[in-house]
């Protein structure tokens, strides 16, 4: 977390104890984004860039592959954050949008927490992965997800099921963050900068009012808001991407975290530990792309397309008009 | 007389302009709006259907998708993958094959367009230019080039030799990708993308263009598809097309009014008394020549072998008072 984060957050945690959970450093989430490319894009060598993105066409790296990969990720600095090692990671549940619910094992990869799901049908489809800690008397439960999409650009929106598209959500989640889903959204909609997103906030299946939630995103930038009383947050996607023209890639995609925390006072035990209360730690994460309007102009295609109208047409006027030849009256006399 | 022939007797003496006027708003009003419809013809269509138009389009060009696939990885392209450019090479050589380049002169939407275009010109009362020989003969060789390039690009992106920037490079400058979109009100291709030179040069030159295809389908007929590499594209194909276009050279007058109302100024239709087979590679079969002719059975299109419209006197003097 950048420095200049802290002494703001320091105060608002000491105004609002509630807030205190809201960011903390250890959050879990789930990326799509394999530790190679990570690393190549904090080198500064090249800018992470996938095709992987949690809302993009067609995953993996060949066309028409219906497979993702998602690594456990811990820590808030998106870029930096680590790759779980694979020891402490457990299966995942994947929920798809008729509600069918099946287990996927985790598949090590380079020994890092590591899960590849292959999907039959288009459409959305969630992960969720917790998992539970005892700390000073508190019991943290800490619940990743992603929503993955196996897209494509290739169906018009009529020929898919409208279940496929709507947003799932898990009514067996203790807290869940849902990003509601435009009315427009196609296979292939990408989330880019510049977008206002919704997230609502359910516990156990109903909506949330008042959970303090937190958007985080690879550059380091946060935005805090409470869901209001019908459990939603909104928030813009930053403009962040600024390079220099030679370096600008449009495909870029940056990683963005979600969290919301919400406590409660259920106590117990669990493996033998006695915790007092309970803390649910939520978070969702996906990638948004760099907005069109940031490399397209209206104004240059407009102007361009008028000055050659004009000009060409301009210029087969004038041509027309110094080809008139005028009027010139020939006699010939029968004499001559 | 049995009942076909009547039916072809008939047909002769049909209002050409005005059957091919409403035959071409259907089939726009389908290729343009056919999604809204729930209509859908596949994706290997020999006609600027443009896939840009993507939910409102009742079918996309081909040539968008064999771009596309030409531009995949040499290892890909070379491997059982294939098979599916050929399927869909396949679907777009049937579709051609029933047809030919009627689908250019009756069903084409940027074709289409250009008609309306021209209409709203004669009713402005601006006259159109037309090609000198030297010119027609250069220019008629641009659509072979740009066919040329259209294929070769692509595979040069799967070889890695170019940028991904250009794996459609034709559709990048085709106005159709401008234009039909905007029947949807998309505007989104009215733009010069900036975020890399190649896709700047690309969509520079696609807007550029698109001035040029207004300001050119206002002062001679059918401008665009001189340049157009689809037309090239089927020509090359057409010899096993079912739909063709026959000339009797002993019943030809050389009165000259096929080449009058030929919107590409294709000079043999007139001067060819040799050859029956009169089609050539900028002819897009809009049978004009054949509603223009006076002369019985000199000019005729035939689908399988079989006539179903030919030039008659009768005909021609019914169309003249209309």
């Amino acid at each position: 977390m950048p420095t200049r984060c802290l002494l703001p957050l320091l105060a608002i945690f000491q105004l609002f104890p509630a807030l205190a959970y809201a960011v903390p450093g250890d959050i879990l989430w789930l990326s799509d984004v394999p530790p190679i490319r990570a690393e190549t894009a904090n080198a500064g060598k090249k800018t992470a860039h996938s095709r992987q993105g949690a809302v993009e066409t067609n995953s993996g790296s060949s066309l028409g592959s219906s497979t993702k990969h998602l690594w456990l990720r811990r820590g808030d600095d998106l870029a930096n954050a680590h790759y779980v090692a694979a020891a402490a990671a457990p299966t995942a549940d994947l929920v798809d949008a008729k509600g069918n619910r099946s287990r996927v094992a985790e598949q090590p990869l380079n020994d890092l927490a590591h899960m590849k799901f292959t999907f039959e049908h288009l459409g959305f489809h969630n992960v969720y992965l917790s998992r539970r800690s005892i700390r000073d008397n508190v019991m943290c439960v800490q619940l990743a997800k992603a929503e993955l999409l196996k897209g494509t650009c290739c169906k018009k929106l009529g020929d898919v099921d409208p279940a496929q598209m709507k947003a799932i959500r898990d009514p067996t989640q203790p807290l869940e963050i849902v990003r509601e889903h435009e009315p427009d959204e196609k296979l292939f909609t990408r989330i880019v900068s510049g977008d206002k997103v919704v997230f609502t906030i359910y516990r156990s299946g109903k909506r949330a009012a008042g959970i303090p939630v937190t958007l985080l995103t690879q550059n380091g930038w946060q935005k805090k808001a409470v869901s209001n009383g019908q459990g939603q947050v909104e928030f813009t996607m930053i403009r962040d991407y600024f390079p220099a023209w030679s370096e600008f890639r449009r495909l870029t995609k940056h990683s963005f975290v979600v969290v919301a925390e919400a406590e409660t006072s259920e106590a117990g035990m669990n493996g033998g530990q006695p915790f007092g209360r309970t803390v649910y730690q939520a978070t969702l994460s996906g990638r948004y792309a760099v907005s069109p309007h940031d490399y397209r102009s209206y104004a240059w295609g407009l102007g361009i397309t008028l000055f050659v109208v004009s000009f060409g047409g301009l210029a087969i006027y004038l041509y027309r008009r110094r080809r008139l030849k005028p009027f010139k009256e020939v006699r010939f006399h029968e004499s001559t | 007389m049995n009942r076909l022939e009547r039916l072809k007797a008939a047909f002769d003496l049909i209002d050409w302009n005005r059957f091919r006027f409403w035959f071409q708003a259907a089939s726009f009003v389908l290729l343009v709006y056919g999604g809204r419809l729930g209509i859908e013809f596949g994706k290997s269509l020999p006609t600027f259907a443009c896939i840009y138009n993507t939910e409102a389009r009742g079918g996309a060009c081909y040539l968008s998708i064999l771009q596309y696939q030409l531009s995949w990885p040499w290892p890909k392209l070379f491997s059982a993958a294939a098979l599916t450019i050929l399927t869909g090479f396949a679907a777009f050589v049937a579709w051609f094959l029933v047809l030919n380049k009627f689908w250019c002169g009756m069903i084409c939407p940027l074709g289409t367009l250009q008609d309306w275009v021209t209409a709203l010109r004669r009713r402005l009362g601006i006259r159109y230019g037309r090609y000198t020989l030297g010119q027609f003969r250069f220019l008629a060789r641009i659509k072979y080039l740009l066919l040329a390039l259209m294929l070769l690009i692509p595979l040069g992106v799967g070889a890695g030799w170019f940028h991904k920037d250009l794996t459609q490079p034709f559709c990048m400058i085709c106005p159709a990708r401008m234009i039909i979109p905007a029947f949807d009100l998309n505007f989104t291709q009215w733009t010069v993308d900036f975020s890399t030179p190649a896709k700047l040069a690309l969509t520079s030159l696609g807007i550029v263009i698109l001035g040029l295809f207004f300001v050119g389908a206002f002062v001679k007929r059918r401008f665009f598809c001189f340049f157009c590499p689809m037309s090239a594209f089927l020509y090359l194909l057409s010899k096993p097309a079912l739909l063709k276009l026959k000339k009797d050279g002993d019943k030809c007058t050389r009165c000259g009014d096929c080449y009058r109302v030929c919107d590409l100024e294709i000079k043999e239709i007139a001067d060819e008394i040799e050859t029956p087979a009169i089609m050539t590679d900028d002819c897009t079969l809009c049978l004009k020549c054949v509603a223009a002719c006076p002369e019985e059975g000199a000019l005729k299109a035939t689908f399988a072998g079989v006539t179903f419209f030919e030039s008659t006197e009768v005909g021609f003097c019914k169309r003249m008072k209309a």
